[in-house]
């Protein structure tokens, strides 16, 4: 597995093209513009639901680089560990990306449970390209495994080849987990829809993706917590799974809202 | 605010070109690199706002949607570069700063947090990565992935490190594994640092 796919030559200047990259931004792309023709399709306003992608999409960056800063800082004891040297963790870009959202959609009058409701699909889409990208770069990867599907890494660039054992493909779980989500919410029908009950079960469900392919995790950059039990995306995805639950019970949330 | 979007998407198109080729100059290539996608963010957020109101106000719209395109045009290859030159140079800025600066200075450092433990050697614990029975021909175990390039430590070269390869000039990670072979690209050493993956 090599996480360059390809090296661009332009006269002089060579620059690699990463898997991870690509599919990361082919991962926004497809969930913006799924995003946008939900939008479209419920009849809302189109620009204001693309105004509200773009903020989104820079609330997931921020709250993506801002946890992974805050886990470092909590992991090294030095708060400009993670700010010198970026990275992402993407339970942040829940976080950010939907306080973005919830604040943008309300600044430009447009319903935030419905278009939270009409696009929940996307963010699994998305999500699920992302993971491929994990894959090609050798991030997020799995434990030890020598049975079927295990991967070995061997470029020295990918961070699963330190050590270069074979491994469990964990991203493509998570990727395989979350299109199946994502066809679960795409098939459901387009009507009662508008109180953000979608979106909550969406996450509820992936707090149990996640706690499911975390047990397949075996990267040792990760943050631990409850003497070295639970890992901060194990923490995020437990509380993710007990306020879903909580909140699905909610009077607001119990019955579908009429469309 | 339409034309102000088309402005915007042309502006993050020239960080973006500009982080390409100059991503190897420390902090400004991180700067234009990483820039360029916040800015083309910007003129798409300009673009759609100016889309709504033409709409609301019954107006022409076309230069909002020229706005809109070009951002998302510049937002894509701008992501793209981020994440290759931007990170590249994140790597070669961080390699210039002195490693001590990465250790207990928060009151949520390793010392001071109850909850924390240190996991590996590299944090100031016991090499423990969790991979249950490890073949013989595995790697150190704990080590952190490569850096981009490894930081030098006066006075500490392997020998059994070649010039030019991934982690020469490196001083060897403490405690590794015995009769465990480096990983691929980097005989008989291992980085101080590594990237920083997605998790």
């Amino acid at each position: 597995m090599d996480p360059v796919l390809t090296v661009l030559h332009f006269g002089a200047v060579e620059r690699p093209l990463g898997g991870y990259g690509l599919m990361l931004s082919l991962a926004i792309l497809v969930a913006g513009a799924s995003t946008a023709r939900a939008g479209q399709r419920a009849g809302l306003d189109v620009g204001a639901a693309i105004a509200t992608i773009g903020f989104t999409a820079a609330g997931s960056l921020a709250g993506a680089t801002g946890l992974f800063a805050l886990v470092e800082w909590v992991r090294t004891g030095d708060p400009l560990a993670g700010v010198i040297q970026t990275g992402l963790v993407f339970l942040g870009a829940p976080i950010g990306g939907g306080l973005a959202l919830y604040y943008s959609a309300r600044a430009l009058e447009l319903p935030v449970g419905r278009l939270l409701d009409v696009a929940i699909a996307a963010v699994p889409l998305g999500h699920a390209i992302g993971r491929i990208g994990c894959f090609l770069g050798g991030c997020c990867y799995g434990r030890h495994w020598e049975g079927p599907v295990a991967v070995r890494y061997t470029d020295p660039m990918a961070p699963a080849a330190w050590p270069s054992i074979l491994r469990h493909p964990t991203p493509l779980y998570e990727s395989a987990l979350l299109l199946l989500v994502a066809s679960y919410f795409l098939l459901l029908p387009p009507k009662r829809v508008g109180s953000g009950r979608r979106a909550i079960l969406y996450f509820t469900i992936y707090g149990f993706v996640r706690l499911v392919t975390e047990h397949f995790r075996g990267d040792s950059v990760r943050g631990l917590f409850l003497g070295g039990h639970v890992s901060t995306s194990e923490l995020l995805s437990a509380l993710m799974i007990v306020g879903g639950l909580v909140a699905l019970r909610a009077p607001r949330f119990r019955a579908p809202a009429s469309s | 605010m339409a034309w102000g979007s088309v402005a915007v998407g042309a502006l993050s198109f020239i960080m973006m070109v500009a982080g390409f080729f100059l991503s190897w100059v420390p902090v400004l290539g991180s700067l234009l690199s990483f820039g360029a996608p916040v800015v083309s963010l910007a003129g798409i957020v300009m673009g759609g706002v100016a889309m709504s109101r033409a709409k609301q106000s019954g107006e022409e719209s076309g230069a909002a949607i020229g706005g809109l395109i070009v951002s998302i045009i510049a937002f894509f290859p701008a992501l793209l570069v981020a994440l290759t030159c931007g990170m590249c140079n994140a790597c070669l800025t961080a390699g210039t700063m002195d490693p001590s600066l990465h250790r207990g200075r928060s009151p949520f450092g390793a010392g001071g947090n109850p909850f924390l433990v240190p996991r590996t050697a590299h944090d100031g614990g016991q090499p423990s990565l969790d991979m249950g029975t490890l073949p013989k021909d595995a790697g150190p175990v704990g080590y952190p992935p490569p850096a981009f390039p490894p930081p030098p430590v006066p006075g500490s070269q392997d020998p059994g490190a070649q010039p030019g390869a991934p982690g020469a000039g490196v001083q060897a990670a403490p405690d590794p594994a015995p009769d465990a072979p480096s990983p691929p690209g980097s005989p008989g050493s291992a980085p101080a640092t590594g990237p920083a993956p997605p998790r």
